[in-house]
């Protein structure tokens, strides 16, 4: 109760302010004439005894003053007081608020875009019900992860009891849809029956798939559609439900829509349908693959049960696993399989695997930067607090509070922070929305939707945090020191007459800023140099000039297909310009991989594989070694011959020849002969080795999956991507594909190096920027301190030239001093990013000589126009100057 | 401001505020004049101190003030006590009288 009305009484005092001072002013008159009163009436005349009361009483204001400092509201009042005056002292030099609020809003800017990258790529969890308790299965063997398992592996997770609480699984088809007659590129999940129980995820509209939606026998012909698709293709209309939409050929009824945040599992893939996994076959266009113990391609998550740890859970599911494969009479190799599982609920994206480290990394870079945009904005607070010496010390001698002023300099950087950090939200957004678009392009189809700056609360709360506390902490020695000075011989003391040792700190935080800017320019040049490493390297093939089509299966019937596609390489091949194409299945660099056993010497292994029609080494440039290529008379079923690549020759055959040797091969193997070797080439995979790869012949009734067409044009690729596009369309306006020029697939697969290098780059350049703006700051201020000094010199005779060195000397004193330290850094932290390059160490001696050649040119250049202008000086003037 | 004895009678003062107050409704100088004569000189209580402790007695609800014409018809805000205060003041009488 008291609290309430103290606090409503204090509400009251703030807002209806003038009519409580006037009824405190009146009380207080009537107050003082009454005792004046008393001393008429002791027989003084009205104004002595007027002057009495208020020299026995004190002055009617002072004992305002102290009635109303009695409230908490007159902190806030007095708070309210400082910002205004902050705001009128910053107007008053623009210059400054200027320089100091850019450099602020640089340095934020940075780290709110980082993080709100980091937030999205790796903190932020899955927008479902309790995202903690969700967990993704793995396979480990000894060749590698595996991301998903077969369908009757998944089924023995999702029948199991007592291990998980709700097991689904996944895949995801890039899919054809027909709306009003028009062909549409879409993208599909399919799902199990638990996936949206589950997830926890309703419906807006209708209702979501359940289990019975997804039997094997009699899977309902049903579909899921995202809210964005709603929006899009319905203009949200609730009579969605119940409309037939048709997937590859397949009319499915629309059953519900997803609620509005929802977007699949993945940042990389947002799925505007879902669609029963049971429907596998009739979507694919092609066989089962439901009932296949071999061939891996359900993805698996589910949640935990309460009270189960996730080392638990592993037991429980590897146990299963091991069950399933015993009781389908695995081989040794595949008995050696165990599960992982990863926890966390947050969503998978292709873009996180190996962005963890390089992120780590630019997270120290940027705050880096930041620290140097505030030992910046100290050295700014500084220079301007020592030039405002004389209004401080007057107001001091005039008996302003210490504590109220210092309080007064803290809200002007208060300000300049909150100021800083608005602009530093709309330079992030900048930021965002450029290294994004980066992705995007990079990514191509895979666009990562999901990945979209949206400054959330826990992004502001960052930035909100990390400028005021910046502003405050920076601004608070400034305006300490600021304080601190002895009324007497300050206001004695000639304004403009520096005395050295109060600049130590400046220079001091000079040095600092060059050792903090070295190190992130050679970080700059480290990453530039590695991602242009990655980017030249061999990749066995020559992708230059070449366009590589994937499609998408959408079959009306088989041979029709087939014909399709026989006519549409062959239409590809008369097309002019076109030096030589092939087609296979999949592809190098097509997004896509695929395994198959190998049996050498009783040995079984799992190598990659590629069937292919016989131009394709031709295509590609991928030099024949040994033996001869495919002819059109290998292309039969079953097949007879393959082609390998070295490393496949030196890993399973071991022998001197290895031409004409026999392996077995293929789902049920077949012996097959080795007729030639090719040179080794990446697979998917720039940075990595290069696998060892099996060539089959791809044969024209090969079983339809996923076609790749790769095309060597005389031209440019760019241009010769929209002619095969019109082949394509013509050849069956049905078939949706993906047309791009191979290198930029390849760039695709180091977005992760090209995005760190950007944005090493970047920083490298703000860190320079900013350094350059602390040298001309301090250089100018420091040069204004010694006009006096310069004015003598010159009028004692020294030259201009002399009075430039004499400047540029100081400055490169502390330019030398910083930058060893920062050598020293660099050298320091070299095994922390060396990890992380590729083709170069972190000392790189050539690096390290470029960043630092281009750190001392910037710095001769931001120190040489304060000289020039100290130089210009006119004795006169300088020594008239106070 | 850093007026460390007035703190300290800080308390004190309120009471004496209550005690003067429960005679009579009041108005400021009029508390002062009735303080000074109780202490026999003892105190003095500068309006700074006394208006700021009747704000806080007055925030609190312990007095109540009124604008009223004085003996000497001036206008002047009076005073006086109402139950809150009365029995704060009666409590806290009790605690001093306690050994």
């Amino acid at each position: 109760m008291t609290l309430l009305r103290n606090l409503a009484s204090g509400l009251q005092s703030l807002f209806r302010r003038e009519q409580l001072d006037r009824d405190l002013d009146e009380e207080l008159r009537a107050y003082q004439e009454m005792a004046a009163d008393e001393k008429i009436r002791q027989g003084m005349n009205r104004q002595d005894a007027l002057r009495a009361v208020r020299l026995e009483r004190g002055s009617l204001e002072a004992s305002k003053e102290t009635v109303r400092s009695g409230g908490w509201e007159s902190i806030v009042h007095t708070s309210w007081q400082d910002l205004r005056f902050g705001l009128r002292m910053l107007r008053k030099s623009p210059g400054f608020t200027a320089v100091a609020v850019l450099t602020l809003a640089l340095g934020i800017g940075a780290n709110t875009a980082t993080f709100s990258f980091l937030d999205t790529v790796l903190l932020r969890p899955l927008p479902v019900s309790d995202p903690a308790r969700l967990v993704s299965l793995s396979r480990f063997s000894p060749q590698g992860k595996g991301e998903s398992f077969s369908f009757p592996a998944f089924r023995e997770f999702e029948d199991s009891r007592g291990v998980f609480a709700g097991v689904f699984g996944f895949a995801y088809r890039p899919v054809k849809i027909s709306l009003a007659g028009s062909p549409e590129a879409a993208q599909a999940q399919l799902v199990s029956g638990q996936y949206f129980p589950a997830l926890g995820v309703p419906a807006v509209v209708g209702r979501t798939l359940d289990p019975a939606d997804c039997q094997e026998s009699g899977a309902r012909r049903v579909v899921v559609i995202s809210f964005r698709f709603w929006r899009q293709h319905f203009a949200g209309s609730d009579a969605v439900v119940g409309q037939s939409l048709v997937v590859n050929n397949v009319p499915l009824i629309i059953v519900g829509v997803t609620s509005v945040g929802f977007y699949g599992t993945s940042l990389d893939y947002s799925p505007d349908l879902w669609i029963p996994i049971t429907l596998q076959s009739a979507i694919d266009g092609g066989a089962s693959d439901l009932t296949s113990r071999t061939i891996n391609w359900v993805m698996v998550m589910a949640r935990l049960l309460p009270d189960v740890s996730i080392q638990r859970a592993e037991g429980g599911g590897n146990l299963l696993y091991r069950r399933f494969l015993q009781s389908s009479n695995a081989n040794t190799e595949e008995l050696s399989e165990r599960i992982e599982i990863a926890g966390g609920g947050r969503p998978v994206s292709g873009l996180r695997q190996g962005i963890a480290a390089p992120l780590t990394t630019l997270i120290a870079i940027v705050g880096l930067v930041l620290l140097l945009a505030c030992s910046n904005l100290a050295n700014l607070l500084l220079a301007r607090t020592f030039r405002r010496r004389r209004e401080i010390t007057t107001r001091l001698a005039l008996g302003a509070g210490r504590v109220r002023l210092i309080r007064q300099l803290i809200a002007e950087n208060f300000l300049l922070a909150i100021i800083g950090g608005a602009l530093g939200v709309a330079f992030a957004q900048w930021g965002s929305r450029l290294s994004l678009g980066f992705v995007a392009q990079a990514m191509g189809q895979a666009t990562p939707i999901q990945l979209k700056f949206h400054p959330d609360h826990r992004v502001l709360l960052f930035t909100g945090i990390v400028s005021i506390s910046c502003g405050l902490l920076f601004g608070l020695v400034p305006a300490m020191r600021a304080t601190r000075v002895d009324v007497a011989s300050g206001l004695k003391e000639d304004a403009l007459q520096g005395v050295p040792g109060r600049l130590r700190l400046n220079k001091l935080l000079l040095v600092s800023q060059m050792a903090i800017c070295l190190p992130l320019m050679v970080a700059a040049g480290l990453f530039i140099r590695s991602f242009q490493n990655a980017t030249g390297l061999d990749l066995g093939f020559s992708p230059d000039g070449v366009v590589q089509l994937r499609s998408v299966n959408s079959p009306s019937s088989g041979t029709q297909l087939k014909n399709t596609w026989s006519r549409v390489l062959e239409e590809i091949k008369g097309m002019p310009g076109v030096i030589s194409a092939s087609m296979s299945e999949p592809g190098l660099f097509s997004s896509s991989t695929s395994q198959t056993s190998v049996t050498f010497n009783g040995r079984t292994s799992l190598v990659c594989d590629v069937a292919v029609t016989p131009d394709f080494f031709k295509t590609l440039r991928i030099p024949l070694l040994r033996g001869r290529d495919f002819t059109k008379e290998d292309q039969v079923t079953p097949i007879r011959v393959v082609v390998v690549n070295e490393a496949f020759a030196r890993r399973y055959i071991q022998s001197e020849n290895p031409v004409g040797q026999w392996v077995m091969t293929g789902e049920a193997p077949e012996k097959v002969e080795v007729i030639g070797i090719v040179k080794d080439t990446k697979y998917g995979d720039v940075l990595g080795e290069a696998p060892a790869i099996i060539y089959a012949p791809l044969a024209p009734d090969f079983i339809p999956g996923f076609r790749v067409f790769d095309v060597r044009v005389a031209g440019d690729p760019n241009s010769a991507v929209l002619t095969v596009r019109r082949i394509v369309h013509e050849a069956d306006p049905d078939l949706p594909a993906d047309i791009r020029p191979m290198r930029d697939l390849i760039s695709q697969s180091l977005v992760v190096q090209g995005l760190v290098a950007q944005a090493a780059g970047f920083f490298g350049l703000l860190a320079l920027l900013l350094a350059c703006i602390g040298i001309y700051g301090l250089m100018s201020f420091l040069a204004t301190q010694r006009t006096r000094e310069i004015g003598v010199r010159i009028a004692l005779g020294a030259e201009a030239r002399e009075v430039v060195w004499l400047v540029m000397k100081e400055a490169w004193a502390l330019v030398l001093a910083g930058s060893a330290i920062g050598l020293a850094i660099s050298v320091a932290t070299s095994r922390l990013v060396g990890a992380q390059l590729f083709g170069l160490t972190a000392t790189d001696p050539f690096t390290l000589a470029v960043a630092t050649a281009i750190t001392w040119g910037v710095a001769a250049l931001a120190a040489f126009t304060p000289a020039k202008r100290a130089s210009r000086v006119d004795p006169i003037v300088a020594l008239r100057y106070e | 401001m850093g007026d460390k004895s007035s703190d300290l009678v800080q308390g004190t003062l309120d009471m004496l505020v209550l005690k003067t107050l429960a005679l009579e409704p009041m108005h400021g100088y009029g508390i002062t004049v009735r303080i000074e004569q109780m202490s026999k000189g003892v105190f003095r209580v500068n309006p700074g101190s006394l208006f700021l402790a009747i704000q806080r007695l007055d925030r609190d609800g312990l007095i109540k003030g009124e604008w009223k014409a004085s003996e000497n018809n001036r206008r002047a805000k009076y005073y006086a006590l109402p139950e809150k205060g009365r029995k704060r003041l009666n409590n806290e009488t009790r605690e001093w009288g306690r050994p």
